[in-house]
């Protein structure tokens, strides 16, 4: 096996020791590494957001959730294998294995974005600081064959691991052996959806509207509608059609299709999109509606709520829409792959009480419109820190 | 009455005068009057398959595309050509069919699935024909075919390359293949196929790949040179894997040339979506569109058709298409369409040049990452 492991930003052998989790060393680089993001990389969308998103007032308030008096320590080595699609997502992946009081090993592609390689650059350049030492030696960044020896070794020797991909990929590593006593955390393949209340949106200003749509943007078009949070499903909470309704459902799709102007759309995304749509159109039961804005926007209109609706997929901007009344369709849409519900105009604790109530398989994210990519300790319903480290348990 | 998906349809309202349309010179037709035609036709053919194809009637139902209206060519629904990869469609009845042509996908890859009854076979054959004899004369000619007879065996499922090969050979007086079984290059029976055919027309024809891979760089290698000065080469296939390999057209004709002697050589854009009226490229370098079919290119944010001269995604138009619906194809590739009726080759309708396939990107999201 040839090994052409290249490392990007720390050192190769990271420390074994645990620490506590959120301790200061931590905290105070990760402050000053969303200082030198912000300064100096505005112009990259989802590196800026992930710089906004480790400031310390931010990470004090994670830390917040866990001062409950008992006593956590990491378990020493993380291992990442984050997704290479998703710009920056390793870095989140990083963040979460250090706040939970680890060193952190992470593999990334070799073909990985370009913010990928700006966030190792800005990485290293503070790693080399002579006050970052300490954490420097908690930190491994590298790239390599996706099967080279560093990924098995790795896997082997940590601790814990966090894989991010489709199925396939998990059940790939889940395939090499890890330590007995070794922590998994993956993140397979999902879906989400989204609901909207006609009425409420229907009495919205135009700039408050505009101000919707550029969230819903930002949940969608962003990760070219592929990410498991981007929602593919929209749900128009309405009892009964009325013209009233049509033309607020309309009204919000030409503002959606406003804010997708700024959208990256290629030749080749262009195409994908209209394969997929005239593929849908061709094998899709019953009478569907679409409704083309430019290139810009798909929307599939479904009569009905049948199985099998969540192997639909949009990509690149393409929604499927259904009216409804939101507790019903939900009921009917639900598998243990649901993840993120987006809501507007409905109560997050009624949509929060149907789940437990109704016992459902899936649906671990409740957030509102434009806070479908916002990460957060409690990701798919798993606590990263809770996991990433170990509680001492004692009499009480 | 025939039948398909379940459902009877009247055939009697609909008919197309496919003598009409074939009995034309291939590059006869000025722009208004072939606009006015290809509207006529185009929109007789999208109800014709509406009525036939049962998913194309639905698509048609979802694009709200309505019926009984008179299209312009421009409004003719386009069909995504990676739709005929995995869906098999047809507007005759499957007893009907009597080919099914694949496209020459690279080996991995899903190929396309074509369906023709004879009748459309027999179209798309005849527009070649036209076509070709307008660039190298009616006679018939000897034939050396840059392949393998292999590629001809299977009848039922047979690929773009027999197609081109089995289309060109109407123009053949006697086959050669220079390729054996196993594509190495057969000296001794081109040699003597050339010896005896000395100072005679002769056709050559051949997947521009293949000709680069196994004839020229074969002869390159041996050191050896062939006597066809008098030759005619004919290429086509697309430029995909020679432009991985840092090769122009230039310097393809100009590599031919320095192992045959072939001066003539065109290079045709063509599909197996789209058989017989192929593109073929004039001594001017540009690629000419036939009565039998016609280009738009399209922008990419919403599908308007573009100016000329301004690069866009390639729709191909044809009547002849008429037991798949396949008469209105969005490709994969971009080109230029860079006017019409006035290239100095003398030929009418729209001459245009293929910059490529359209460039893939890295998708976004979840779903892969443990690539590379």
């Amino acid at each position: 096996m040839k090994d052409d492991t290249v490392i990007l930003a720390g050192v190769r052998n990271v420390e074994t020791k645990p620490s506590e989790p959120f301790n200061r060393p931590v905290l105070e680089f990760l402050d000053q590494l969303s200082c030198e993001i912000r300064r100096e990389r505005k112009q990259y969308e989802q590196l800026a957001a992930f710089g906004f998103w480790c400031r310390r007032s931010h990470l004090e308030e994670f830390k917040k959730r866990y001062l409950d008096g008992r006593p956590r320590l990491g378990r020493g080595i993380i291992f990442h294998i984050p997704a290479s699609n998703v710009p920056v997502l390793f870095g989140y992946s990083l963040v979460m294995g250090l706040l939970a009081g680890n060193s952190c090993s992470v593999r990334i592609s070799s073909k990985s974005q370009e913010q990928d390689k700006i966030l190792c650059h800005i990485l290293e350049r503070l790693l080399k600081r002579p006050e970052y030492r300490g954490m420097r030696r908690r930190i491994c960044v590298f790239s390599s064959q996706r099967e080279s020896l560093t990924v098995r070794e790795m896997l082997s020797g940590c601790a814990g691991c966090v894989v991010w991909g489709s199925d396939l990929t998990i059940a790939k590593i889940r395939s090499v052996p890890i330590r007995a006593d070794a922590v998994q955390l993956n993140f397979p393949e999902r879906y989400s959806i989204c609901i909207l209340n006609p009425v409420r949106i229907g009495s919205m200003t135009e700039d408050e509207l505009k101000n919707l749509a550029h969230r819903f943007y930002n949940d969608t078009y962003l990760l070219d509608q592929n990410a498991c949070s981007s929602p593919r499903f929209i749900i128009w909470d309405q009892a009964q059609e009325s013209e009233e309704t049509e033309k607020t459902r309309v009204r919000w799709w030409n503002a959606v299709a406003e804010e997708a102007l700024s959208y990256d759309l290629t030749a080749h995304k262009a195409m994908v999109k209209y394969e997929l749509l005239c593929r849908y159109a061709m094998t899709l039961e019953g009478e569907i509606g679409i409704r083309r804005y430019k290139n810009c926007l798909y929307t599939i209109r479904l009569p009905d709520i049948s199985s099998g609706l969540d192997k639909l997929s949009g990509l690149f901007g393409m929604f499927f829409e259904y009216q409804g009344e939101w507790r019903k369709a939900v009921g009917k849409l639900v598998s243990s792959r649901l993840q993120t519900i987006t809501y507007h105009g409905i109560e997050e604790q009624d949509l929060v009480d149907f789940v437990i109530k109704n016992h459902l398989l899936g649906v671990y994210r409740i957030v509102p419109v434009g806070r479908a990519a916002d990460m957060d300790p409690i990701w798919d319903g798993q606590d990263f820190i809770a996991v990433l480290s170990r509680q001492i348990g004692r009499e009480v | 009455m025939s039948r398909t998906g379940g459902v009877f349809h009247e055939t009697g309202k609909i008919d197309m005068n496919y003598e009409m349309i074939l009995a034309g010179k291939p590059y006869s037709l000025g722009r208004v009057e072939k606009r006015e035609l290809f509207s006529q036709w185009l929109t007789e053919l999208t109800e014709y398959h509406r009525q036939h194809c049962l998913p194309y009637e639905k698509l048609l139902k979802a694009l709200k595309v309505p019926s009984g209206k008179n299209m312009e060519e421009e409004e003719i629904p386009m069909l995504p050509i990676g739709l005929f990869k995995n869906m098999e469609l047809m507007s005759v009845p499957p007893t009907d069919v009597f080919k099914t042509m694949t496209s020459s996908g690279t080996t991995g890859q899903e190929v396309s699935k074509i369906f023709l009854d004879t009748d459309t076979a027999g179209y798309q054959q005849h527009a070649l024909a036209s076509i070709g004899a307008d660039f190298f004369g009616e006679e018939r000619l000897p034939f050396l075919v840059i392949d393998s007879p292999d590629v001809l065996k299977s009848r039922e499922l047979f690929s773009a390359r027999g197609a081109g090969i089995l289309g060109f050979s109407i123009f053949s007086s006697r086959i050669c293949y220079a390729l054996t079984s196993d594509m190495e290059l057969d000296m001794e029976a081109v040699e003597a196929f050339l010896k005896r055919y000395k100072d005679k027309k002769i056709l050559v024809f051949g997947f521009t790949y293949i000709i680069w891979k196994y004839f020229y760089k074969a002869l390159a290698i041996q050191g050896k040179k062939l006597e066809l000065k008098n030759g005619i080469l004919i290429h086509g296939g697309g430029w995909k894997k020679l432009i991985s390999q840092s090769v122009s057209q230039e310097e393809f004709k100009m590599r031919i040339c320095s192992v045959t002697g072939i001066s003539h050589i065109h290079n045709y854009y063509g599909m197996a979506e789209q058989t017989g009226c192929i593109y073929m490229e004039c001594p001017c370098g540009n690629l000419h569109a036939s009565v039998y079919s016609d280009i738009i290119t399209r922008r990419t944010v919403d599908f308007t058709p573009c100016e000329f001269g301004e690069k866009g995604i390639i729709q191909v138009l044809s009547p002849l298409p008429r037991s798949y619906p396949g008469h209105s194809i969005l490709t994969e590739d971009e080109g230029i369409i860079i006017g019409e009726d006035d290239c100095l080759c003398g030929r009418l309708g729209k001459y245009f040049k293929v910059t490529g396939r359209i460039k893939q990107a890295q998708v976004r999201g979840c779903s892969d990452t443990y690539e590379g």
